[in-house]
């Protein structure tokens, strides 16, 4: 492994596995096209979240934690946005108003909604309204003993 | 003379920098040290995303990269194996303790929990890099030097002068692993110009990443 042939060689195969992905147009792990922030993105976007709902109606936001049993908001979303494609939107609402229902604070809320919304995310940055669009996707209710 | 001036010439090229440039012991040992800290503190902060990884709802999993192959989620028994191996072995590898096998357990463990980790939804890519060193580190000889392998072989040995000389075989792990490194910036730009076009460059590509990134995080 220490001759100058053998370091060449290893040096080579790592780097045509390093551009392989790029050559087939293929994310995976741990060799990686690296697509984060490469695609063109409008000043709308859709994201997925969750929030509490409670009696009169009035939407109680959510922790990440709460959300997605994480602090990691991207990490969350993400889990969030796969089960919703995979149908389980249903479960995921359970699983979160399951964690509400253990909260002493929360005991206002009533209902879990997962939603997607549709926000102007330059005007939202900005501090200004941004909400143009919000789809409840999953809706479950917060059952307490 | 001849052969200094042939040294010399030879790393002026890139393929000579990265092959032919010799490092000392102790410049490897550091990258190795670095390497085992950062690993070790980024399991034990994302220590509990780790752990749920054991408990994850099955329908939600999509196996990655080395795992796609398998039809399910390993038990949650070798997650946790694997965790703690992962954990020791990160440890060991920022001490240099029994590194042959500790570096390969840790560069194994890690690829085999990011690759899960990613398995339900969210790449991280910074995790490619981590991996990608730690294999680099682990098949090197990262160890002769400021770790507990050297101190047992300097009790061991008989020698006055234990000292270890510079040599290639201690630059060229560093030099790859730059490489890597510089490689992986230089796909992701390609990338950027592939999927985003020149809008990249002249539009507002970039400020509407930071501004929906913002909203994802809230």
């Amino acid at each position: 492994m220490q001759s100058r042939r053998a370091r060449a060689a290893v040096t080579a195969a790592v780097c045509i596995a390093l551009f392989a992905p790029v050559v087939l147009d293929r994310d995976s792990f741990p060799l990686s096209t690296y697509p984060m922030y490469a695609y063109a993105r409008s000043t709308r976007s859709t994201i997925v979240t969750a929030h509490g709902v409670d009696a009169e109606g009035r939407i109680v936001g959510l922790t990440p934690e709460l959300i997605g049993d994480s602090d990691d908001p991207l990490l969350v979303v993400g889990e969030l946005r796969a089960a919703l494609s995979l149908g389980r939107g249903d479960v995921r609402c359970a699983e979160i108003a399951e964690r509400v229902a253990r909260r002493p604070a929360l005991n206002d809320v009533e209902r879990v909604e997962v939603v997607s919304e549709r926000h102007d995310t330059v005007a939202r940055t900005r501090g200004d309204s941004s909400l143009l669009e919000r789809d409840v996707r999953a809706d479950c209710a917060v059952e307490r003993p | 003379m001849t052969a200094l001036s042939t040294d010399v010439s030879d790393r002026r090229s890139l393929w000579g920098a990265v092959l032919g440039v010799p490092a000392p012991a102790e410049r490897l040992a550091t990258f190795r040290i670095a390497l085992g800290i950062f690993t070790l503190s980024y399991l034990l902060i994302r220590l509990p995303v780790f752990v749920a990884l054991g408990d994850r709802p099955i329908g939600d999993f999509e196996l990655v990269g080395l795992l796609a192959p398998l039809a399910s989620p390993p038990a949650a028994w070798i997650v946790y194996a694997a965790l703690a191996l992962t954990i020791v072995g990160a440890a060991a590898t920022a001490v240099g303790w029994r590194h042959r096998i500790a570096g390969p357990v840790a560069a194994v463990g890690m690829l085999l929990l990011a690759t899960l980790r990613g398995s339900w939804g969210q790449m991280l890519h910074f995790e490619n890099l981590i991996v990608l060193h730690l294999l680099i580190v682990a098949f090197a000889p990262a160890a002769d030097a400021w770790s507990l392998d050297a101190r047992r072989l300097d009790a061991d040995s008989a020698a006055d002068d234990s000292k270890v000389e510079p040599s290639v075989r201690y630059g060229w792990p560093l030099s790859l692993a730059g490489l890597v490194t510089a490689i992986t910036y230089v796909i992701a730009g390609i990338a950027k110009l592939r999927y985003g076009g020149l809008d990249w460059v002249v539009g507002d590509t970039l400020r509407n990443h930071i501004a929906y990134s913002a909203l994802d995080s809230t």
